[in-house]
């Protein structure tokens, strides 16, 4: 393995001192400098900012914060999930998913949404459906990889309830390898 | 000894007489009782009879109560794409009234330039009742900047408006009514009734002799008939059980059932009966039941914010609805409404000062509602048949049924408006025969299938032949995607940069018929790219792709997309041979738009029952069915047909920037105009033709198109922005299909599911920086090796 990666590593550093490979340039995030603070409009803009460690080589994006919208989420879509929340404990599923479709009428494309249909739907024991739920807020949920663990899990579990453990599994691992 | 013999025989003949007097009497009596015995066991089992039907009725399912349709109601959100002009629109659909006072009642507002003060109504909706609320509105730069609750001073997140009632279904009979319960009926209204109708209505048992008499002095001394001696039981009972037949022998049902209706119910029930079914108008073929219903229809108000002076020209009506139409004889209904008033004020019941007020009052009559029971008729048409699986005609139609659709009110009739516009101007550009051309146009929302509008037939609002749902024609080039997403669905063999051959071919089919089809111009091509011969609609490398796929294959994915019919699986499948329906096109495209998820089309949100209970929702339902990185391509090439292809014509009405993806279609002879094609929030598929099935010299592009285009323009707020899945990544590929980068001229990006993409270098690539990237992508492998 070591050998293997001496050679490309010399000739790289060579030609990078003559040619701007500006496509293959990659320098690496030493320790200790300032990262990319990324605002979500709930966070308050400070002049403080965060230091990334050095993840291990395998994520070699930098880890991004719960911005499943930079747009701060429309209040009337917070009002509706909480609405849908409170449904769900008392066990109005029915009711519940109605409220969710509110809010899919109103911000479509926001995967929180579509993961709490999904978790209705998982109470409901509607198993199936679920999982297509899950899948769509993954879908959706490219920088958040928070919720998307929660989808995995999600679909996971409804694998089970479906008794295709080799399924579940599948999924389990989709979670693990997120982080 | 002889005299006595005599004596006993004459003393024999008196009582001889005497016994044949007292048997004949005897009998006679014993006749009569058994006449009487007769009749009375007649007239009991009569009254028993008529008991029976009094209190089977009572209790039972009193009334046919129509199911009524409602539009997607409104929600109002800050940040919502709404301009102060469309607000205002909205409010007038709901009838909601300007006004300039400081307090507002619901159903009103004022306005301040861009701002509203309005209280809404409150309804109950599946979900829950939502409340009448006060709020402040204010707009800037076309959409709605803040919401305010006046009362609790704090910013109101979402305000849901009542929806637009849209259609009814009622039952043989026509009536129309709102059932209301006695603790809602104001007080006024009760009193008003009683002192006009029936005085003693508390005092009596069903019949009063007091009022007949009176009636019968009055109507002597008159020498007709003036005054009614019924009291309000009685006319409930000739109305809810009988007719108006007016004889002596129907006055003496009456009478009996009126007497056992009193026995058994207590005076409020018989009244609260007596409220929900007095007739009181006519509106065309319906008829208006009950006083609820009334004052809708009259003041376009619940029941409970009447005023005075408008309770009491309702309680006139009661005499003669159509003598005292308020629209149509407004001084006779003035009058009565003011002798309503004289006589409450007399009888204690109204104030004394409360009189001259109401009197003041013109009559206030709302204009009658200009939604009548069918207004959209293929929307309903739709409603009625996705109900029907689950509920019987008799059910759906005097249940009183609470049905929410998914209708847009905006939508369907901004869509109705310019649909018609277009099909005029089409018909005259085109030199159609006069009125002959025909079309259909159903539009969903992209995200979640649920239908906003439906147009059946060039004249929206008849109600005839539904062409959404029934007009099955061939469908043409719009089958393609079907069969590029069935090639891309296989990325070691097709990509957007594979080459197919657009050369002449001829099948021979099993009867020995030859197929030779023909592109549009006539002419062959040669090699293309995938992409290109999906955006130029080519039909010979169409068919070849399909033929090396398999037709079976193309039928399959057909199937995956939901077209539910029948699929021959025959080689002009690939051309389009195959019929449909717009529906059925638009759920075939819904799962292009829903980027492989499926979902079926539906025009129900949830049903409740007649006091607002729940019983059912149509929820909201995804199923992935395609592999979503084959559906992204499809979906890239399909925005390539409007920028450079057969759809470039709707950016004739759209600006450059507003992606938007579609496919054409037209049929042999131009014989059916087709497009679907959908935005970043709509769906649409628009079809045109004649139903003689004759040529109608339009192609996919000049008809449908337009049609769509110009809808679309007016509808659609947010352009197509696809999510593009994980694995896909964008390559530079030459146009002879090999990689390249952006510094080779001629090359275009292309998006490849990951691995597909051309390996095969480029000459345009120079030596140098071929070897780094060999490097380059050998380190990353390395790299990302476990």
């Amino acid at each position: 393995m070591n050998a293997k990666l001496l050679f490309p590593a010399l000739l790289l550093l060579f030609l990078s001192a003559c040619v701007d490979m500006s496509m293959y340039h990659q320098v690496p995030a030493p320790v200790g400098q300032v990262g990319q603070n990324v605002y979500t409009p709930t966070q308050q803009s400070t002049e403080t900012t965060e230091v990334f460690a050095l993840e291990s080589p395998d994520t070699i994006q930098p880890i991004a914060y719960e911005t499943e919208l930079l747009s701060s989420q429309n209040p009337a879509v917070i009002a509706l999930l909480e609405g849908a929340q409170n449904k769900s404990e008392r066990g109005e599923y029915d009711v519940a998913v109605l409220t969710l479709e509110r809010a899919v009428r109103i911000s479509p494309s926001d995967p929180k949404i579509w993961h709490a249909l999904a978790n209705a739907r998982f109470s409901q024991s509607q198993y199936e459906m679920s999982i297509s739920l899950a899948k769509k807020s993954n879908m959706l949920a490219k920088n958040n990889r928070v919720l998307q663990r929660d989808n995995w899990r999600l679909i996971a579990e409804n694998f089970t309830r479906l008794g295709q453990p080799d399924a579940a599994t599948r999924a389990i691992d989709s979670a693990k390898r997120l982080f | 000894m002889a005299k006595q013999k005599n004596a006993p025989r004459a003393a024999k003949k008196k009582p001889l007489k005497r016994k044949k007097d007292t048997s004949v009497i005897k009998t006679v009596r014993g006749l009569l009782y058994k006449v009487i015995g007769f009749v009375l066991l007649v007239g009991l089992a009569y009254i028993l009879y008529l008991d029976y039907i009094v209190r089977s009725k009572f209790e039972g399912k009193r009334w046919e109560l129509p199911a009524h349709v409602y539009a997607s109601p409104v929600e109002v959100y800050q940040g919502l794409a709404l301009s102060a002009k469309q607000f205002e629109k909205l409010l007038q659909d709901l009838n909601y009234q300007q006004t300039t006072h400081q307090r507002l009642t619901p159903g009103s507002y004022r306005r301040s330039g861009s701002a509203y003060s309005l209280r809404t109504r409150s309804f109950n909706f599946f979900d829950g009742q939502e409340a009448a609320k006060t709020v402040n509105i204010f707009f800037h730069a076309g959409s709605v900047q803040s919401i305010k609750n006046t009362l609790t001073n704090a910013l109101e997140p979402l305000l849901r408006f009542e929806p637009v009632q849209v259609g009814s279904f009622y039952s043989s009979h026509k009536e129309d009514r709102l059932l209301i319960k006695f603790n809602d009926v104001p007080q006024t209204l009760i009193d008003g009734l009683l002192a006009i109708e029936d005085k003693g209505f508390h005092q009596h048992h069903g019949v009063s002799i007091k009022s007949i008499a009176r009636a019968f002095w009055v109507n002597m001394k008159a020498g007709s008939v003036v005054q009614g001696g019924s009291t309000l039981t009685q006319q409930l009972i000739k109305n809810f059980y009988l007719n108006a037949e007016r004889s002596l022998a129907r006055k003496v049902k009456e009478a009996l059932m009126a007497l056992i209706i009193e026995f058994h119910y207590e005076k409020n029930e018989i009244l609260e009966a007596y409220i929900n079914e007095v007739f009181l108008g006519q509106d065309g073929e319906r008829s208006i039941n009950g006083f609820a219903m009334a004052s809708v229809f009259y003041f376009n108000t619940p029941l409970h914010d009447l005023k005075p002076h408008q309770v009491a020209l309702l309680v006139g009506l009661v005499k003669g609805p159509s003598y005292y139409d308020p629209r149509r004889h407004p001084e006779r209904a003035r009058k009565r409404r003011d002798l309503v008033l004289d006589e409450m004020v007399r009888q204690g019941v109204l104030p004394h000062r409360q009189r001259q007020m109401a009197k003041s009052h013109a009559l206030g009559i709302s204009l009658v509602k200009k939604i009548s029971h069918a207004r959209f008729p293929a929307f309903l048409d739709l409603v009625k048949r996705q109900l029907s699986r689950e509920y019987d005609d008799e059910d759906l139609r005097s249940s009183g049924l609470n049905i929410f659709s998914t209708l847009d009110y905006r939508i369907q009739t901004t869509a109705e408006q310019l649909f018609k516009q277009k099909l005029t101007t089409l018909n005259k550009k085109y030199g159609i025969e006069k009125g002959k051309l025909q079309g259909a146009m159903v539009i969903t929302r992209r995200i979640g299938g649920e239908i906003v509008a439906i147009i059946g037939d060039k004249n929206p609002r008849f109600s005839g032949f539904n062409r959404a749902l029934d007009a099955v024609r061939p469908i043409g080039s719009l089958v393609k995607p079907a069969v590029y997403l069935t090639a891309l669905s296989q990325p070691s063999n097709y990509t957007l940069t594979s080459f197919v051959d657009d050369t002449s071919i001829t099948l021979k089919q099993r009867s020995g018929e030859r197929w030779q089809p023909q592109n549009y111009d006539h002419r062959e091509h040669g090699p293309v790219m995938l992409q290109e011969a999906l955006v130029h609609s080519y039909n010979l490398s169409t068919v070849r792709l399909g033929m090396a796929l398999k037709v079976p294959m193309v039928k399959r994915t057909l199937e995956e997309l939901g077209v539910r019919r029948e699929i021959k699986p025959y080689p002009s499948l690939l051309l389009g041979s195959l019929s449909l329906s717009p529906l059925e096109v638009a759920q075939m495209y819904q799962t292009f738009a829903g980027e492989g998820f499926f979902s079926h089309l539906r025009s129900i949100q949830s049903v409740s029952s007649v006091d607002h209970k729940a019983l059912q929702g149509y929820p909201l339902a995804v199923q992935q069915v395609a592999n979503p990185s084959a559906v992204f391509l499809v979906n890239t090439a399909l925005q390539q047909v409007m920028l450079k292809g057969t759809g470039q014509r709707a950016y004739q009405h759209f600006p450059n920037h507003f992606k938007v993806a579609g496919k054409t279609g037209t049929t042999d002879g131009l014989r059916d105009s087709w497009f679907a094609g959908f935005t970043g929030d709509y769906l649409a598929v628009v079809w045109l033709g004649l139903d003689n099935n004759k040529p109608s010299k339009l192609t996919g592009s000049s008809g449908a198109l337009e049609v769509w285009s110009s809808v679309m323009k007016a509808i659609s707020k947010e352009p197509l922005q696809l999510n593009k899945p994980n694995d896909i990544v964008f390559e530079w590929v030459d146009p002879d299909g090999y990689r390249a980068n952006q510094l080779c001229s001629d090359a275009v990006q292309y998006p490849f599911i990951s691995g597909s993409a051309p390996k095969e270098p480029s000459p345009c690539i120079d030596p140098v920086t071929r070897t780094l990237e060999r490097a380059g992508s050998w380190f990353n492998n390395l790299i990302n090796d476990h």
